[in-house]
C-alpha cells in the first residue's frame, strides 16, 4: 500500500574523510539488505546506494549534504538505518556491524 | 577525441590500435571477438571474476587475523567493488553487446571509474582510483594468464603506449610490429627515445599521465613531426592523418631513387652527406639510402640500458660490425656523451641539480679515465680494421681537448707496445657545441683534424634553455639570430684554417635550415638516416649563389620566429615538395 512512496531524509557526512572505500563499503553494504531502491543525491547527482563505485564516485567529502531517498516496502526502514549509519560515521557502525545488521535482516 | 603534447624524439606518423604496456607490464589485447566466441568469454570473464573474489577473501582473512578486522576491511571493499552490480552489468554489456574482450571490458570500465575519482576534489578519494588499478590488474592477471608474458608474440602491428619502457620491456617487442612510441616520462635521451631512433618509428615522450585515458585496443595517432599523440580520433583527424601518411611514403618512394645519385648542388658543387646513428645495425640502410659514410656514431647506446659496463670488447664488437658495413667509406666515433645519472652502474656523486652544467660527456670520461681509455682502446684496434675518425663531446676548454688527447696518445703507446695494431694517423676531431668553444675556435682548430658543430647542445647552451623541460621548450629556437652567429664564426675560422667541418644535429636535417647552412660555406652535413633522401633532393635542387644570397638575409634579421618564416618561404619557393605538411 505505501510501496509506491518515497521516503527522503537528509544527512551529513561525519566521519573524517568522508564517503571513502571502507565507509562507502560499509553504506553499500547495508542498503544491500534492503529490497527498496535506494538513491543517495549529491549536490545535483544521484547514485544507486547499493553500488560501491557510484558512492564513490558522488566523492562526498566530511560535511557534505546528502539526500538518502528510497521507494519500496522496506524504505523506510531502509533510510532510518542508513540515517543513523551516517549519523555515528561509519566506523562506529563497521565495530558494532554484527549487532545492528542481524537484526535488519531479519525483515 | 583528446590531444596531447610531448617532446618529440623521432619524426612520422603513425595510426593504428593501442598496445597499452602498464607499470607491470602488462598488455591489454585488442578489443573485439568474433560473435560466436561471446558465450565463451562471457564464462571466461566469470571465472576471473570468481578466482579474484577467493584471492581478495584470502588476503581479507590472512591480514584479518595479522592486525585485525579493521585491516581486514579494506579487502572486504575490494570484494564489494569486484562484486558491484553496476560495474558487472557493464562489463557484461561491452562484451555481449559489443563484442569487446573481457580484458578490454574489464580495462575500459574500470579506468572510466578510476579517472572519476581522479578527477575528485577530494584528494582522499582520488587515492582510491589505485585500488580500483588494483583490481583491474588482478582481473587482468587471470584473463590474460600465460599470454601476459607474450610480448614478444605480436602478430599485429601497434602503437606501443607506456609509462617508461623498460630495456628489457623494448628488447622483447618485435620492431616488425611496432608502429609508434608513446610515453608518459623520459626525454630526448631516454632509452625509448634512442631505440625510437634507431628503429626509425614515430615517438613521442614526457607526455605526462594518460595512460588512464586509453585502453588496449583504441586506435591512437602518434604525430612525430609535431610531438604530439591523438587519442580517440575523430573521423575528420583519422583521414587526414591517413593522407599525410599516404603522402610522405609517395614522397619517400620518389626520394629513394635519389640514392645512387650524388648530392652535388645545381652549379656543381658536391655537397658531403653522411648519417648520424646511434646502432651498428643502421649502417648498412644507410649507406643504401646513399650516405656517404657516417658522420656522427653515437656510442651511448653502449652505456645506456646495461647493468654493468661495457667491456672493451662489448665496444670493439660494435665498432668493428659498423666498420665492416661500411663499404669503403668512413665513420666518426663520438666518444661517450652521456651524463653520470644516464649510467645505471655508475655510483653518483652528490645530487646534480643542474645535469646539463654537470659531470656529463668529456668531462665524464676525463673523471673516470679507466672507463674513457677502455672505450679509446677499443676504437683504436677497431681503426686498424677501417677508416675510423676520433672525436670527443662537449669540449669547453683547451684544458680539455689537450687532457683527451693526452689520454688518447697514452693509449696509443701502450696499444703499440702490445704489438696490437691501430691507425697511428687517426683523424682526431671536437663537436663544437659549447659557446665557449666558439669564442676560442681560431685556436682549437690549431689542435684538431677536423670539428663538428653539435647544434642541439649549442642552442641549449646558448640560449640557456632545457628543451626536455615542457614550460620551457618554446623558449628552444634552432635558428635564433645568436646560434646563427656562432655556427657562422665557426664555419669562417674552419676555412680561414683549412679544416674540415661538418655540421650534425637537428639543423641539418631541416631542409629550409640545411639551405642556410649551404649558405654560410657548410659543404659537409650529418643527418638522421631517415631524412638522407630529403637532404640529397635538397642538394640537388639548390645553386649555392641563391642559398649565399638567402644566407646574407637571413643574417640580417632579428628574431628566430622571422628567420624560421623567411627560410620556409624560400624552401617553398625552391623544392615545394619538401616542405613539411
Amino acid at each position: 500500500m505505501m510501496a509506491k512512496e518515497t521516503v527522503t531524509c537528509e544527512v551529513t557526512v561525519t566521519n573524517e574523510q568522508g564517503l571513502h572505500l571502507r565507509p562507502a563499503d560499509v553504506l553499500v553494504q547495508l542498503a544491500q539488505k534492503f529490497d527498496a531502491d535506494i538513491e543517495l543525491l549529491h549536490e545535483g547527482v544521484c547514485c544507486d546506494a547499493k553500488s560501491i563505485l557510484e558512492v564513490m564516485a558522488l566523492g562526498a567529502g566530511p560535511g557534505a549534504q546528502l539526500v538518502i531517498q528510497a521507494r519500496g516496502l522496506d524504505a523506510k526502514k531502509a533510510v532510518d538505518l542508513l540515517a543513523s549509519a551516517f549519523q555515528e560515521g561509519f566506523d562506529q557502525v563497521f565495530s558494532d556491524n554484527a549487532g545492528g545488521c542481524g537484526e535488519v535482516s531479519k525483515d | 577525441m583528446l590531444t596531447l603534447k610531448g617532446i618529440s624524439v623521432s619524426s612520422g606518423v603513425a595510426i593504428g590500435e593501442a598496445l597499452v604496456i602498464d607499470y607491470e607490464g602488462f598488455r591489454i589485447p585488442r578489443r573485439f571477438l568474433m560473435r560466436d566466441a561471446v558465450d565463451d568469454e562471457l564464462q571466461r570473464l566469470s571465472s576471473a571474476i570468481e578466482a579474484v573474489a577467493e584471492d581478495i577473501e584470502r588476503n581479507r582473512v590472512s591480514i584479518a587475523s595479522q592486525l585485525g578486522e579493521k585491516y581486514g576491511a579494506i579487502f572486504a571493499a575490494h570484494l564489494q567493488v569486484l562484486r558491484d552490480e553496476r560495474l558487472n552489468d557493464e562489463i557484461r554489456r561491452l562484451v555481449l553487446e559489443r563484442h569487446y574482450s573481457p580484458e578490454y571490458a574489464v580495462s575500459r570500465t574500470l579506468r572510466r571509474y578510476a579517472k572519476v575519482f581522479l578527477e575528485l576534489d577530494n584528494a582522499h578519494h582520488a587515492e582510491r582510483a589505485q585500488d580500483i588499478f588494483d583490481i583491474e590488474r588482478s582481473l587482468l592477471y587471470y584473463l590474460l594468464g600465460l599470454r601476459r608474458e607474450e610480448l614478444s608474440h605480436l602478430t599485429s602491428p601497434v602503437v606501443v603506449l607506456a609509462h617508461n619502457l623498460r630495456p628489457s620491456e623494448t628488447a622483447k617487442l618485435n620492431p616488425e610490429f611496432v608502429l609508434g612510441f608513446a610515453t608518459e616520462i623520459g626525454g630526448g635521451l631516454s632509452h625509448t627515445a634512442i631505440v625510437a631512433k634507431g628503429l626509425e618509428i614515430p615517438a613521442v615522450v614526457g607526455i605526462g599521465e594518460f595512460l588512464t585515458d586509453v585502453s588496449g585496443g583504441d586506435l591512437v595517432i602518434v604525430d612525430g613531426d609535431h610531438g604530439r599523440i591523438i587519442l580517440q580520433p575523430d573521423e575528420e583527424t583519422i583521414a587526414r592523418y591517413r593522407h599525410e601518411v599516404e603522402e610522405h611514403r609517395t614522397i619517400s618512394a620518389r626520394l629513394d631513387e635519389l640514392a645512387e645519385l650524388p648530392a652535388r648542388t645545381q652549379d656543381g658543387t658536391l655537397i658531403r652527406l653522411a648519417a648520424n646513428i646511434e646502432f651498428p645495425h643502421e649502417v648498412a640502410s644507410c649507406i643504401q639510402r646513399g650516405a656517404e659514410g657516417i658522420g656522427l656514431y653515437r656510442t651511448e647506446f653502449l652505456y645506456l640500458g646495461a647493468s654493468e659496463e661495457p667491456t672493451e670488447e662489448d665496444h670493439f664488437q660494435a665498432y668493428s660490425q659498423v666498420v665492416s658495413s661500411l663499404a669503403g667509406h668512413s665513420v666518426v666515433i663520438r666518444t661517450l656523451d652521456l651524463g653520470a645519472d644516464k649510467m645505471g652502474h655508475m655510483p653518483l656523486g652528490e645530487e646534480e641539480h643542474n645535469p646539463f652544467l654537470g659531470l656529463r660527456s668529456i668531462r665524464l670520461s676525463l673523471k673516470n679515465v679507466t672507463l674513457f681509455r677502455t672505450q679509446l682502446r677499443a676504437i683504436l684496434r677497431a681503426s686498424a680494421l677501417g677508416q675510423i675518425e676520433l672525436m670527443f663531446p662537449l669540449i669547453s676548454t683547451m684544458v680539455e681537448l689537450r687532457q683527451a688527447k693526452s689520454v688518447l696518445n697514452d693509449v696509443m703507446e701502450d696499444l703499440a707496445e702490445e704489438g696490437i695494431p691501430f691507425d697511428a694517423d687517426l683523424k682526431v676531431g671536437m663537436m663544437v657545441e659549447v659557446p665557449a668553444a666558439v669564442m676560442m675556435i681560431d685556436r682549437f682548430l690549431r689542435e684538431v683534424d677536423f670539428v663538428s658543430i653539435g647544434t642541439n647542445d649549442l642552442v641549449q647552451y646558448t640560449l640557456a634553455v632545457d628543451r626536455d623541460n615542457k614550460d620551457v621548450a618554446d623558449l628552444y629556437q634552432t635558428v635564433d639570430p645568436s646560434v646563427l652567429r656562432l655556427i657562422d664564426a665557426t664555419i669562417k675560422s674552419a676555412a680561414e684554417a683549412d679544416v674540415f667541418v661538418s655540421v650534425c644535429g637537428e639543423i641539418s636535417g631541416q631542409p629550409a635550415f640545411a639551405m642556410l647552412l649551404l649558405g654560410m660555406g657548410v659543404r659537409a652535413l650529418s643527418v638522421p638516416p631517415s631524412l638522407i633522401p630529403e637532404i640529397k633532393k635538397l642538394c640537388r635542387s639548390v645553386s649555392l649563389p641563391d642559398c649565399e644570397a638567402i644566407y646574407r638575409c637571413a643574417m640580417g634579421m632579428e628574431t628566430a620566429g622571422e628567420i624560421k618564416t623567411y627560410l620556409h618561404e624560400e624552401l617553398r619557393k625552391t623544392v615545394p615538395e619538401l616542405v613539411p605538411f
